[in-house]
């Protein structure tokens, strides 16, 4: 073996003076950030809702009238009511689909499962607006498709404007949820269980009663609670699909009450708010209780192999062809719809849509001020936003999970947090927070940055669940590593970690950049005229009934969507055509 | 480069104590190893020399630096303790090529570029990887990255260097290269080392002192010979290697020299303890190897018992032997197979040796 020596090291080296720079100042600030976005909008809610006149009018007094004065208007009674209504039925259709799907596509062998599979999670994706137009615009009481099943074939006919045809729609909308849940578990799950089934002399119908099915229980509770709490907080169904039909439900009543209200901005929505919040948060605690001893019912770390596929024998293709048709009709079909109906000047069975072909929808989208700004201001935001979300959430959960910050524990539930409150009361909170504090308050409350906040901070929790699972994975030697270097905690940050976390950090920045573009319900209160945004701006050129503009717009949203998946997929697979050459 | 020492090291995760007053010195130069199963702190000491967790009380200080002290609440944080670690997974940052990887701690003390570049050259020469610099991490094999992790702790000139089973993740063959290798550049580097292993092999092959530890305390200390042949407990009689325990009463025939006599064996064992010993029962160790076997009727010289054979494994290089003397049943082995069931066995005079059961104190019995 050859003869080692090695020369001390540059002499510089340990005489120059490193000051490392402190880590727990930067910290506190990251932390201090995340606090005051999550927490402030909040705080001025509860206080306005116990308030006996608005925020602004002298002479108020605390009192409990608000909520006493909401609980007996028969109004919001109703509209609770139909809530209730609404979220079980679509939780009870969205899980059983959900799960149904799940096992379909991970546990059988049914053809094409692996686009079908993606498929379903397209209602994920696609603006909520527009697909709730595109549905309206086919299968509502006036749409083309139910007027050609109706008055051309002469069929019974669907009522999408009830309680159950919103629920079906609010089913599709939730449905990847449940699916996403159950198929993690199905994935995760131990093949032998099935396998000691089958060699116990059971058939399929056997294997599904007694393994596959008890496996998910955990997972149906857990993401029926989930889909039950976002039931309770939507607010496009009604605005869109209810209000035809006078069905109001709780987040569409408060709408309205505001919008409608003698006297504006009235403490009976605060309070509306914070039952809604309430409901939900009481909701998600009960889910966090029962999940408590989830990791009981779960298999250990241990590699199983995967389960034998269940054979559907002739099932097969109408299997397979059921739930190719169940993706066209929820979401490909009213996708279509969209662009047919922004391109006539009507649509109806009576005349051949080429008759009726116009470019005026697009030409009024560019030409009209008010369309055309909130699409570059949608645009802005979403650019601007999600890239300044995604920084500052990057930052707090690498220190809330790699750092000796004193309340780095605290940041988890504080980032989860926003996106658990519903959107609407997100609004409502905000608004009151930029009229209470006057600075800044009075200068983001009549621009931009106010809505982007609000459209932030409610979705800062996305970003959180992207990259939280992703630090997990990288192993904490590695920045232990840069510290016995000689790095500190910021440049360890900088230099190791951070960049590890690119690729989740690009996901995060395009789900951002995607919500952004399609979310509304934060910050229905807080658009004014020259601060509009694609969402708002749809729900008002709606109520002027003016659907083809809408359409137009929604299809700029779902276009806009497309490309920033598009563009998020093609990083990703160069990086991995690259990191394979 | 200077010593490592510890002092009263306390560490509780909870209620289960980590590490129970521990103390020892790494000396100038040496490569000491903590040895032990799985749990029994040894992670938990190395981990608080780099300053990646913190004692409850105790202090470490190395050469003339104190780099903790709970009585003066002094901790340096790990960042500036310029130690060179290795760890168990090695933690080469996939992101960085080789050299960029071996860089890292010269651009963190804002090295000059052409320094860096020496620098990087010389130590990716020391572990033979020269060529490779512009390697990502991926691309090497388990052996050339743990030789990349260590150019990478020995880039910045650290004043001892501190390995976390280095050796885990290669395999059988690979290992035992590595750690040759290995222990031949940590004595021409001269580096103070400490070395965390669960692996007695390698233990007794790299080091020039064992701290064999369990249960958050180090139950024996010494040089490889020593920890091996005179074990102090059962614990670390077993943990090193197979063994046999014989036990009875303890009898001083001279100073320092004592007979131990078992009922189930058919005569005496004459064994040496430095101190006085407390008259009544004892234990003592005896290694397989230092059972002599001879076939029946050869000239032995000293007491000499019949054993029977009883089952007989091939291990390869030698064989083991299960063998009955009087009710007792011993472990011995042989290079060659045994031609008879029945054999004479001697034990050699100096390779009993008294050992404690594992509740005392290792210190009571040297």
């Amino acid at each position: 073996m050859t003869e080692h020596t090695l020369p001390a090291a540059p002499a510089a080296l340990r005489s120059r003076d490193r000051r490392p720079f402190p880590a727990s100042p930067g910290q506190f600030l990251v932390w201090a950030a995340v606090a005051v976005l999550t927490i402030a909008p909040l705080t001025p809610l509860v206080i306005t809702s116990l308030r006996s006149k608005p925020y602004y009018l002298p002479g108020g007094v605390f009192t409990a009238s608000a909520y006493s004065q909401l609980i007996a208007d028969p109004a919001f009674r109703q509209a609770a009511l139909n809530t209730v209504i609404f979220a079980l039925s679509a939780t009870a259709l969205a899980v059983v689909l959900g799960a149904a799907f799940a096992v379909l596509v991970t546990r059988t062998d049914l053809p094409g499962k692996r686009w079908l599979g993606p498929a379903l999670l397209a209602p994920l994706l696609i603006p909520p607006l527009g697909l709730i137009v595109g549905w309206e615009s086919l299968y509502g009481p006036a749409g083309y498709l139910t007027q050609l099943w109706s008055k051309n074939l002469h069929l019974p006919a669907w009522n999408l404007t009830s309680l159950p045809g919103m629920s079906v729609l609010g089913a599709v909308v939730t449905l990847p949820i449940a699916y996403l849940t159950c198929k993690a578990v199905l994935e995760g799950g131990d093949g032998t269980l099935e396998d000691a089934v089958r060699a116990s002399g059971g058939g399929t119908l056997r294997i599904l009663r007694t393994v596959t099915v008890p496996q998910l229980r955990t997972a149906l509770l857990d993401s029926a609670i989930l889909i039950f709490t976002l039931c309770l907080e939507v607010l496009g169904i009604p605005l869109f699909l209810g209000r035809p039909a006078n069905i109001s439900f709780i987040a569409s009543y408060l709408y309205d009450t505001w919008n409608n209200s003698i006297v504006p901005d009235p403490p009976v929505v605060s309070a509306g708010a914070i039952l809604l919040l309430a409901a939900a948060s009481l909701l998600l605690l009960t889910r966090a209780r029962l999940l408590r001893h989830s990791a009981r019912y779960t298999a250990g770390a241990r590699a199983t192999p995967p389960a034998q596929q269940i054979g559907l024998g002739r099932w097969r293709a109408p299997v397979a062809a059921g739930m190719a048709g169940f993706v066209a009709v929820t979401c490909v079909i009213p996708l279509l719809g969209l662009g047919l109906m922004s391109s006539v000047t009507d649509l109806t069975t009576l005349v051949a849509p080429w008759h009726l072909w116009t470019a005026a929808n697009w030409h009024e989208v560019w030409s009209d001020p008010t369309l055309h700004r909130s699409i570059t201001d949608s645009l802005l935001i979403a650019a601007i936003g999600s890239v300044a979300t995604v920084a500052l959430v990057a930052l707090a959960t690498v220190v809330a999970h790699r750092s000796g910050f004193a309340l780095r524990r605290t940041l988890p539930a504080l980032l989860v947090y926003p996106r658990a409150t519903p959107g609407i009361v997100f609004g409502v909170g905000f608004f009151w927070l930029y009229l209470v504090v006057d600075w800044p308050g009075a200068m983001l409350r009549n621009s931009l940055w106010g809505e982007l906040f609000a459209l932030c901070v409610r979705n800062m929790t996305l970003a959180y669940i992207v990259l939280a699972p992703a630090l997990a994975r990288i192993s904490p030697e590695l920045a232990k590593a840069a510290s016995a270097s000689g790095a500190g905690w910021w440049t360890t940050t900088r230099r190791v970690t951070l960049p590890l976390l690119r690729p989740a950090l690009i996901s995060a920045v395009v789900l951002m950049f995607v919500t952004l573009v399609s979310d509304y319900d934060p910050v229905v209160f807080l658009a004014k005229q020259g601060t509009e945004l694609l969402g708002t701006t749809m729900l008002q050129t709606w109520s002027k009934g003016l659907p083809g503009p809408v359409a137009a717009l929604a299809l700029i949203q779902v276009l806009l969507v497309a490309l920033a998946l598009a563009l998020g997929l093609g990083w990703t697979l160069r990086k991995k055509a690259r990191s394979h050459a | 480069m200077p010593e490592i020492s510890a002092h009263e090291l306390t560490k509780s995760f909870g209620p289960t104590r980590v590490l129970n007053r521990i103390s020892f010195t790494v000396p100038d130069k040496q490569l000491v190893t903590l040895l032990g199963p799985s749990g029994c702190g040894k992670t938990t000491t190395l981990m608080a020399i780099a300053g990646f967790n913190t004692p409850d009380g105790g202090t470490i200080s190395h050469g003339e630096r104190v780099l903790f002290d709970s009585g003066q609440r002094r901790n340096v944080p790990a960042e500036q303790r310029d130690l060179g670690v290795v760890f168990q997974s090695y933690a080469l940052w996939p992101h960085l090529t080789v050299g960029e990887n071996v860089a890292f701690p010269l651009r963190i003390r804002r090295a000059g570029r052409a320094e860096v570049k020496r620098r990087v050259g010389e130590v990716l020469d020391l572990v033979e990887l020269g060529h490779r610099a512009d390697a990502h991490p991926h691309e090497l094999s388990g052996g050339q990255q743990q030789r990349v992790a260590l150019a990478r702790a020995l880039a910045h000139g650290p004043t001892a260097l501190l390995l976390d089973e280095p050796f885990s993740n290669l395999d059988a063959k690979l290992r035992d290269r590595a750690r040759e290798w290995l222990g031949q550049l940590q004595r021409e580097l001269g580096m103070t080392t400490v070395f965390v292993t669960h692996d007695q092999t390698e233990a007794l092959a790299m080091s020039d002192q064992i701290l064999v530890m369990n249960g958050g305390r180090i139950v024996r200390a010494g040089s490889p010979e020593e920890v091996y042949r005179r074990p102090g407990s059962r614990f670390a009689a077993q943990f090193l290697g197979r063994c046999n325990f014989l036990t009875g009463t303890a009898r001083q025939i001279a100073d320092g020299e004592y007979l131990l006599e078992a009922d189930d064996l058919p005569g005496p064992v004459r064994f040496r303890a430095p101190a006085a010993l407390q008259p009544g029962f004892a234990t003592i160790a005896v290694r397989p190897e230092s059972l002599l076997l001879s076939e029946p009727g050869a000239d032995v010289s000293g007491a000499c018992w019949p054993a029977q054979v009883i089952h007989t494994t091939f291990l390869g290089d030698h064989y083991l032997h299960t063998l009955r003397v009087g009710a007792q049943v011993l472990e011995a082995v042989s290079t060659r197979p045994l031609a008879t069931g029945t054999v004479q066995i001697s034990i050699d005079e100096t390779a009993a040796s008294l050992v404690t059961d594992d509740e005392e104190e290792f210190d009571n019995v040297l």
